[in-house]
Order: structure tokens, then C-alpha cells, then sequence
């Protein structure tokens, strides 16, 4: 399997005050493509800023963050904007969805953003809930959503431009047990299926332990690193 | 350059906060309307001017002899209009054509019905050049006469017949004096005037010299014009630019004379106050809008800042969340602006209906005024504008919302 993200000795440091919180320091990476990937550890333990990282959100004090052997550390936000928007997905913990919209205008927004032909979108956007199972909730805004479909909604609009890499960020940490399963089933799914590559931070063993390969932060270093 | 998706984007988030979206464009809905009626007041007396009345009215003077209250102690001493004033002011430069006129009461036997109306004497030799046009017919020689647009009305109404022309009509005369005289002309309608918004309308026009011997011979009295003069002498100017020169110059002379131009001189000074104040008012009030706009935007983006986040984490470029608060007020700008037209659109109505009642109760002649006038040029202008005050006070809070660090924008609840 070939390596889709490559993270080359990164640091993270923050100023707090006086003082310097090292987020990462120095985490050498490889994830491969078509993989399952928990990244789980105590809190301030560096998971969400790995993600973070990888996505483009934040740049790295330090080192290289490859992705598809592209260098993407030197890029300005304008060119990670354009780049996220062909490779990467997200699905967050408090979904982020727009209430003002429905179901399948938020799935469609990212199409927007990547100037898809409008004649294709809405096939391209119907597709994707159909495939998280929302065919019938459409029209519907996330407020009349329960959490669960409300999360489904956002899977579907991460997965909707076809991307090969998709980051979450606890996905299931606002759903119930038995919620957080079906969604955790999806993802499962999506990888399989569609061989998106999936980064998951989590703070559920359970969930971590659903996936390919673990991986442990602490103190922003990996201490930690197995395959189930 | 137009992305018609982001621009979907921006109208779908001003609608969703319509109340809001409406007050902000109230602002700039009034600046609008405030600047466009100040040049539609401008606009519309430089037509009034440049326009129908050209040569007609916005050419002639109106000359009197002087009114001297302070008795013969003048320098001049013209007391009566006559036929050496009519040369004098002849040789004037710049004049085009000079005739007196002389009104006097009669009656008009068409058919078998009766007709009051005024009989005008004016120089017929130069009627075309004094600005007389013909509705239909020729102009009059010897005792014919023609017939203004107004009394024309009237004599179709009363005879219910509309072809007066070349019609047989009998002239009474009738003297003032303590005993009523009246004397028959047989004369004849020979054409038809096109209005000139003066007396002529309401008359029967003929030759001046005519008319006098036919009031001399009915008064009883010879020489009334050295005895009591012209009416008046109405002097046409070669074109508009010199009126006002002219009628410096005829005044200096010693005469009391008046141009059109003084009239509208007068609607003028009325229109420019109204166009400072509303300038002023329109102005401000764009001033306002703008930061009223730029302030909404703001707002906007505080309320909005998750929103924006997220857009960005999805694939939206800055220049794509720059581009979608810029639209968003453009829009605001643009619906103002074509909100402000409109109304301007329906105040100049009014203006010029008030206007109108105005002038036409003063002058008691149907002028159909237009001191309002919206060219097309102002209406785009005015468009154009506003939007260009909507992108101006865009510019701030779009490049702000650009700026918005998903990281602290997703972290913000």
C-alpha cells in the first residue's frame, strides 16, 4: 500500500503567556491509503492538532506534512482552501451543519465551493444521502434531524466531492452508544467500499478499537502505534 | 468575474435575515431617491428650457412701457407704447423679430351662435418669426383672422362643428366707452393656431392694424395708439443664450420688460433650494446607509463566524467568502438603489403635478411643465451608484470575513 499522508518530524507550539505548549513535537507519520486510523489520547494530548495539521486548518511550527507527495506546509490558506476542497473531507463532532438549510443544500454546498456543474449536483448530492441512508429526509433542516441523521447528513457531505481522505473529529462524541454505532458502521462502510482513507480522533475505546490501526499521543508525541 | 453560484449564496443569506436585509436598504433608499430628484429638478428645467418651449416662448420678451410711480421725475420719458418703440427695439442686435400688440374685447358671430372671446392684433407680416405656428389653415391678410387652440375648443363645443376654417365670421366690436357701441366686420377663419401657451390661445389673432382702425372707428377717435399705446411690444430674441442680455439691455433703455425665461428663472431659484436640500438630505443619508451597511455586515459576520468556518473547512476559497460579503452588499446597495429610483419616480410625478397646478393657476394657460425630469442616464447612474456605495462599504467587513481563522471560527459555539 502506498502512503497517502507523510508527516515529517512536525512540531506544533503554541504561546500561552510566557510559556510555550508544545502541541506536537517533532511526530514522524505515515498513513496509508485505504486506511482506518484512530488517533486517541488524553486531552491536550496533541490528537486534535495532528488533525489539524493534516487537514490544513493549522500550519506546523516545524517539519512537513506531505499528502499525495505534495509539500503542503508552504501553502498559503487560499491554496489549502482549494486543495482541502478536492482531497479532504471533515465530519465534526457538532456536525456543523447550516440550520438555515436543508439536508440536501448543505450536502450540495461543498459541490458549490468546487464549482461542480449545477446539472450534476444535485444528482452528485442525492447520491451521497442516499448512501448514508437519508432519501427520505432530504428537505428536511438539521433542526427537525435527530443527532444521528444529522451526523449521516454531514458524512454525506464529506464523502459527496469524492475525496480520498477524510478527518473526523470525534464523529460520535454528541450521539448515544447505539447511534455512535451505526455512524462508526458508516464510516466503516465508506472505507471499505470507496477505500477513503479515514482519520478518526476519538475518545472512545470502542470506536478506536473498531479500527485498522490505532494510534496513542501523549504529551504531542506518538507513544503508541498498533494495528488491530 | 460574475460567479453565479456565490451570488446565489449572498441573495440566499440576505433573504434569510429580510427584515434585517430591508432596514440596512432603507438608508440607501433614500439617499437614492434624495440625489436623483435633486438632478431630476436640475434636468428637467434644462429641458423645460432646451426643449419645447424653445421657440415659442423661451425666445420672446414681453416689453411695457414703465410703470413711473415716482411721477415724470425719470429721465425717461417714454409713457406710450408706439410705433417708434417697435423700431427702436428693431434695431436691437440680436433680435429676430419685433411686433406690438394690441388686445381688445369683441364677440364672434359664427354660424348662429355668439362667441366672446379677446381679439389680439399682432404684426401679421412676421408671424412665422415671431413663432406663430399653424395648426392647419394660412396666416390672415387684410381683416381674416385666425384662431387660438383654446378658443378653438370652445367654438367647436359651442357650434358642435370642427371644420371652422374658411368659415364666414362676423367681428363685433364693442367700445367700453358710457355707452355701449357695437360694430360688425364681416370677416372670415383662415387657419388655425398651435398653442403658445399665452393669450393668443384664448383669442382671435388678426392683423394689428386692422384691428386699431376697427376700434378707432368704433370708439369714435383717431391716433389711440399715440394717445394710449400698444399693449405691449414683444420683441423675439435670436435664440435662448442672449434673452437674458436682451432684456437687460431693453430695461436699461427704460421699459419694463419680462422674458419666459424670468418666469422659469423664478421656478429656478425655487428648484435650486429644493436641490440643496435634498442633495444634502440624499447625501447624508448615502453616508449613513454606507455605514449602516458596513456596521449590518459586521454584525453579520460575528453571528456568522461558524458559518464562514466551516464553508472554508468545506472548500470555499477566501476569495469565495470575500466575493459572498461583497454580493451580499452590492445587493443591498443595488436593491436600494432601484428602490430609490422608484420612488424618486413617483416623487417627480408629484412635482411636476403640483407644479403644473401652480403655474397654471398663475398663468391661467395649460403649460404642461416638466421642472422633474429623470433622463435614462441618471437612472442608471443612480443604480450604478448605489451599488458602487454597497461595494465600497462591502469592502471592510468581506476582507474581515476572509480573514476568519476556521480553527477559532470552528471552536466558537
Amino acid at each position: 500500500m502506498e502512503e497517502i499522508i507523510k508527516l515529517k518530524k512536525v512540531s506544533q507550539h503554541y504561546k500561552m503567556g510566557d510559556s510555550v505548549v508544545y502541541a506536537l513535537s517533532e511526530v514522524d507519520l505515515d498513513i496509508y491509503s485505504g486506511e482506518l486510523t484512530a488517533l486517541v489520547g488524553p486531552s491536550g494530548s496533541g490528537k486534535s492538532t495532528l488533525l489539524n495539521v493534516v487537514g490544513g486548518l493549522t500550519k506546523p511550527t516545524m517539519g512537513d506534512v506531505f499528502i499525495y507527495d505534495t509539500n503542503v506546509k508552504d501553502y498559503s490558506e487560499n491554496q489549502m482552501c482549494l486543495f482541502r476542497r478536492e482531497h479532504i473531507g471533515f465530519i465534526f463532532q457538532s456536525f456543523n451543519l447550516n440550520p438555515t438549510l436543508t439536508a440536501l443544500e448543505n450536502v450540495t454546498m461543498p459541490l458549490i465551493f468546487a464549482r461542480v456543474d449545477s446539472k450534476d449536483r444535485e444528482k452528485m448530492a442525492n447520491d451521497a444521502l442516499d448512501l448514508v441512508g437519508l432519501s427520505d429526509r432530504k428537505d428536511h433542516k438539521p433542526g427537525e434531524l435527530s443527532g444521528g441523521q444529522q451526523q449521516r447528513v454531514s458524512v454525506a457531505r464529506a464523502i459527496v466531492n469524492k475525496p480520498k481522505i477524510i478527518l473526523c473529529d470525534e464523529p460520535t462524541g454528541n450521539l448515544d452508544t447505539k447511534t455512535g454505532k451505526e455512524i462508526l458502521e458508516l464510516i466503516k462502510e465508506m472505507n471499505r467500499v470507496n477505500q477513503i482513507t479515514f482519520i478518526i480522533v476519538t475518545h472512545d475505546i470502542n470506536v478506536a478499537n473498531q479500527c485498522q490501526r490505532k494510534i496513542s499521543l501523549q504529551d504531542g508525541k506518538i507513544f503508541n502505534d498498533e494495528r488491530n | 468575474m460574475f460567479d453565479i453560484d456565490i451570488i446565489k449564496l449572498a441573495w440566499m443569506s440576505l433573504w434569510r435575515r429580510k427584515l434585517r436585509t430591508i432596514l440596512t436598504m432603507v438608508g440607501i433608499m433614500i439617499g437614492t431617491a434624495g440625489i436623483v430628484i435633486m438632478i431630476s429638478l436640475g434636468a428637467g428645467l434644462e429641458r423645460t428650457i432646451t426643449g419645447e418651449f424653445e421657440e415659442m416662448n423661451m425666445t420672446s420678451i414681453e416689453v411695457y412701457a414703465p410703470y413711473n410711480i415716482m411721477g415724470e421725475t425719470d429721465t425717461n420719458d417714454i409713457k406710450n407704447l408706439t410705433k417708434d418703440d417697435v423700431l427702436d427695439l428693431r434695431k436691437l442686435d440680436g433680435v429676430k423679430a419685433v411686433t406690438p400688440i394690441y388686445n381688445y374685447w369683441g364677440e364672434l358671430d359664427i354660424g348662429r351662435e355668439r362667441i366672446s372671446g379677446q381679439l389680439v392684433g399682432v404684426d401679421m407680416s412676421d408671424a412665422e418669426d415671431l413663432g406663430y405656428e399653424l395648426e392647419d389653415g394660412r396666416f390672415p391678410r387684410n381683416n381674416e383672422i385666425i384662431i387660438g387652440s383654446k378658443l378653438l375648443e370652445d367654438v367647436e363645443e359651442i357650434t358642435g362643428n370642427n371644420s371652422v376654417i374658411r368659415k364666414a365670421v362676423t367681428i363685433i366690436t364693442m367700445s367700453m366707452g358710457e355707452e355701449s357701441i357695437e360694430n360688425e366686420y364681416r370677416s372670415r377663419v383662415v387657419g388655425t393656431l398651435k398653442s403658445t401657451g399665452g393669450n393668443e390661445d384664448y383669442s382671435a389673432v388678426m392683423d394689428i392694424d386692422i384691428l386699431i382702425d376697427m376700434v378707432e372707428e368704433t370708439e369714435n377717435r383717431s391716433n389711440i395708439v399715440q394717445t394710449d399705446g400698444y399693449e405691449s411690444i414683444r420683441v423675439v430674441a435670436e435664440n435662448t443664450e442672449i434673452v437674458d442680455q436682451l432684456t437687460k439691455e431693453i430695461n436699461e433703455i427704460g421699459y419694463m420688460s419680462y422674458s419666459t425665461q424670468d418666469l422659469l428663472a423664478g421656478i429656478g431659484s425655487i428648484s435650486k433650494y429644493l436641490q440643496i436640500f435634498l442633495g444634502g438630505i440624499g447625501s447624508i443619508a448615502l453616508l449613513v446607509a454606507a455605514i449602516g451597511i458596513t456596521n449590518t455586515m459586521i454584525m453579520s459576520i460575528y453571528e456568522r463566524t461558524r458559518e464562514i468556518g466551516v464553508n472554508k473547512v468545506i472548500g470555499a476559497s477566501v476569495k469565495d467568502i470575500r466575493n459572498q460579503f461583497l454580493y451580499e452588499a452590492s445587493f443591498i446597495g443595488l436593491m436600494g438603489g432601484v428602490a430609490g429610483l422608484t420612488i424618486s419616480y413617483v416623487i417627480t410625478l408629484l412635482i411636476n403635478f403640483i407644479a403644473g397646478m401652480i403655474i397654471n393657476a398663475q398663468a391661467e394657460t395649460a403649460v404642461s411643465i416638466n421642472i422633474a425630469y429623470i433622463p435614462p442616464w441618471l437612472a442608471i447612474f443612480a443604480i450604478t451608484f448605489s451599488i458602487i456605495v454597497g461595494v465600497l462599504a462591502g469592502l471592510y467587513p468581506a476582507n474581515r470575513a476572509a480573514k476568519i481563522s476556521v480553527l477559532e471560527a470552528l471552536r466558537q459555539e
